[in-house]
């Protein structure tokens, strides 16, 4: 009786323990990159004012690609169309028309006759809410805030299927 | 020996009834970049790995976690951050409190007879309260927080108005906004389409169709529509969907 009683004790004890080990040793096969992205993520999202740097460097992860500096992320979007220049500067506001014409460009919002005419920020914004991308409520010239950029950026992400199995 | 047996016995009836005092929270599946906060670090989280109440969970982009909490789903979609802000299993009953801090997630409640379920997500705007059902949650600070609820019945609990909503009902609370927005906003956005005057040609709707709002910069009234004034009565034509 002792015995099996003892038994049951260890079990009950170590069991929940080598549930939280198995947890750790997994942990430990992963790269440390992972943190890292998450961690900036949690970062970003607490920023009242997000940077163009910020917006490009999440872009850029959104692509699947671990992105480098400031200027290499700047010619990977370039490349990819989703950029129509480089004169842009990393600690500058990210306004809402900047972000809406990178998301414009990449996802060919074609159904507004005037962003594919002029393709200007202006058009792109309008073209963002229609797709119910961004917001009515604001402008092009607004400021992005680290949450609202983490918002559009999964809104533009269940658009491109971003997250599905 | 029988004092020691009783005491044994009874040890190992406190040790148990107080595992179940915290109710198990087990990743079920990992995709991508997915993290939870221990001790004020970020740690990479992993499949089979068990949770406890208070941990802080985030995912990245083209991410998502899946979790078994007391035998509930719970999908943290891609760029999100929850915390469990409470976790028990006592007898027959389930109580779990989750914050939404940013983002999305999706539960799944399975109904169970023997056992009493109280599974609600809250933001900084309003609170979910769920039994039985199936639905997604999203906050961010320009949308506010979204409840669609797939199956089943969900209250939504915003700035003390208490909102019940079933399939196709969305509840829509911006931050700073006294009341949700109509609850039929989605419902109404998937079938009526386009609405037009009487006043309007068929070239003029074709124009409208095809250009969209733009046309016709900010100005609220389109080209043939009505300048009403006040105590106008307008007739409206709805074709509603088979």
């Amino acid at each position: 009786m002792k015995k099996i009683l003892a038994v049951i004790a260890i079990l009950a004890v170590a069991l929940p323990l080598y549930s939280q080990k198995k947890g750790r040793r997994a942990k430990k096969e992963k790269p440390p990159e992972i943190v890292a992205d998450v961690a900036y993520i949690n970062t970003v999202a607490d920023k009242p004012v997000a940077t163009v740097g910020d917006g490009m460097k999440l872009y850029v992860l959104s692509l699947g690609i671990d992105g480098g500096d400031f200027k290499a992320n700047m010619n990977l979007l370039l490349k990819a169309g989703i950029l129509k220049h480089t004169d842009y500067i990393e600690t500058a506001p990210l306004r809402r028309g900047t972000l809406a014409r990178m998301i414009a460009r990449h996802l060919k919002l074609n159904d507004s006759f005037f962003f594919n005419l002029f393709g200007t920020e202006r058009y792109a914004f309008r073209a963002c809410i229609a797709e119910e991308i961004m917001d009515y409520d604001g402008s092009e010239w607004d400021k992005l805030s680290g949450g609202e950029l983490l918002e559009i950026l999964r809104r533009v992400s269940e658009k491109t299927g971003g997250g599905n199995d | 020996m029988k004092h020691i047996k009783r005491l044994l016995f009874t040890g190992l009836i406190l040790l148990f009834t107080a595992s179940g005092a915290f109710a198990a929270i087990s990743v079920v599946s990992v995709k991508g970049k997915v993290a939870y906060k221990d001790g004020g670090i970020w740690k990479s989280l992993s499949k089979g790995q068990t949770l406890l109440e208070g941990a802080k969970i985030s995912t990245g982009m083209n991410s998502y976690a899946v979790l078994n909490i007391d035998g509930a789903t719970v999908k943290i979609r891609p760029l999100s951050m929850i915390r469990v802000n409470k976790n028990t299993l006592k007898g027959d009953s389930s109580n779990t409190s989750l914050g939404l801090k940013y983002g999305s997630v999706s539960a799944k409640i399975p109904k169970l007879r023997k056992l009493k379920t109280v599974f609600k997500v809250s933001t900084p705007v309003a609170t979910s309260s769920v039994r039985g059902t199936e639905f997604d949650v999203s906050y961010g600070p320009q949308w506010g927080m979204i409840i669609y609820v797939i199956d089943g019945n969900v209250y939504g609990i915003g700035n003390g108005i208490e909102n019940l909503l079933s399939g196709n009902l969305q509840f829509n609370l911006k931050p700073g906004s006294p009341r949700p927005e109509y609850l039929l906003t989605k419902t109404k956005n998937g079938y009526i389409i386009k609405i037009y005057s009487d006043y309007m040609t068929p070239n003029e709707k074709k124009f409208h169709e095809f250009f969209g709002t733009d046309a016709f910069g900010n100005s609220e009234i389109l080209p043939g529509g009505l300048n009403l004034k006040s105590n106008s009565f307008i007739k409206i034509r709805l074709i509603w969907p088979q």
